[in-house]
């Protein structure tokens, strides 16, 4: 007689995978549930865009030989919530447009406080925003090179920075060239 | 997003080649007509041509990233230890994924079946999605999108990186989907009628 075989599976070859079948049907319960809830709560994304403040920028862009871009914002603007997911959040588009500007973001809290620091008031004022999410490209003299009103999508948005920044380029006082990735 | 990056994106199609005919062939084959002579249950054929396709897949892309980082350093580049360690997470999920589902294939259909289903799979998704931005029917992109994320389940840790919590539907849809493929994958071989005669 044979010895026994250690770790023998005894019975038939077909084993029902009950408890497989009870975690699969659990999952998808709670992917369906889970589904449903961040759809009304999105879970929060990182930025990855490192913004710098706007008393520091002409410094920085001096520095760097980049234009600066002045973002102008506010927290109930919706448009300006899908630029911050779909490029200041996505990995990609973020280190894509972090080579062509140094970003600053001005956020307009007038709703929110009732009125803004002096800094993003002038900053709104000189550049003649009424409208969120308004982007400005400002070369080294401090003149507007070009502005984005609205969100057109995160391809055609870092596009056209790369546009706006290779003209800023060409304006005078800039002097290092700005890499192109 | 890291140089290195490209690298993970690897594990995927590694895991695809790996599993593909996993079962499929070995029916085809009458090897596992064979196999199933011995003490072996279907399921832990199932579960362990899964692992070792998941395990396959996830150390070869590890050693390429390895190798990868072994390159930036001698260029002069320090590759951060997080996000090495970010991207064999993200590697070892989509191996297991992608070998789950091309496991549950296998026990579909005979030898290399599988890959002819998975990419027939693909195309016609692609195609039906592309017909709904065209006529603008959202249902129709959405069940393409989950379609595609059924083929190629993937589990992004970018969130070890920054601090904020995870997506929990991302988690909980990766973890559904391999554990269903697995289950269906189970479920067919045990339903299969395996003699020399049903090749």
């Amino acid at each position: 007689m044979p010895p026994a075989e250690r770790g023998r599976v005894s019975g038939p070859s077909r084993q029902d995978p009950k408890l497989l079948w009870i975690v699969a049907a659990a999952l998808l319960v709670a992917r369906v549930a889970t589904g449903i809830y961040e759809e009304h709560h999105p879970p929060e994304k990182p930025d990855l865009v490192s913004w710098v403040p706007a008393a520091a920028a002409p410094a920085r862009a001096a520095a760097v030989g980049r234009p600066i871009l002045y973002d102008f914002s506010a927290e109930w603007c919706g448009p300006c919530q899908a630029m911050e997911r779909d490029v200041f959040a996505d990995a990609k588009q973020a280190a894509t447009f972090s080579t062509f500007v140094v970003p600053v973001r001005v956020v307009d809290r007038r709703r929110e406080e009732g009125h803004n620091s002096a800094i993003v008031d002038s900053l709104q004022r000189v550049h003649g925003v009424s409208a969120f999410p308004t982007v400005v490209i400002v070369g080294a003299d401090g003149k507007a090179i070009d502005r984005l009103e609205g969100f057109p999508g995160a391809q055609h948005f870092v596009r056209w920075v790369a546009t706006a920044s290779a003209r800023a380029r060409m304006a005078p006082g800039l002097g290092s060239p700005i890499p192109i990735p | 997003m890291s140089t290195l990056s490209p690298l993970a994106g690897i594990a995927s199609p590694i895991a695809l080649i790996l599993a593909a005919g996993a079962i499929g062939q070995d029916v085809s084959s009458g090897t596992l007509q064979l196999l199933l002579v011995r003490p072996v249950s279907r399921p832990s054929v199932v579960v362990h041509r899964w692992l070792a396709a998941t395990l396959a897949a996830t150390v070869i892309t590890t050693m390429t990233l390895i190798l990868g980082s072994v390159a930036l350093v001698i260029r002069g580049a320090h590759p951060d230890a997080l996000d090495l360690i970010r991207m064999v997470l993200e590697s070892l999920c989509s191996a297991a994924g992608s070998a789950a589902v091309m496991v549950m294939l296998s026990t579909l259909v005979g030898g290399l079946g599988d890959v002819a289903l998975f990419f027939a799979t693909l195309i016609l998704s692609q195609m039906l999605e592309v017909l709904g931005t065209f006529k603008n029917w959202g249902w129709l992109v959405r069940a393409c999108a989950e379609i595609h994320g059924a083929l190629s389940p993937q589990l992004s840790w970018e969130w070890m990186l920054h601090g904020t919590p995870p997506s929990w539907f991302a988690l909980v849809s990766w973890a559904s989907t391999v554990s269903l493929a697995i289950a269906v994958g189970i479920a067919r071989l045990n339903r299969r009628e395996l003699s020399y005669a049903a090749g």
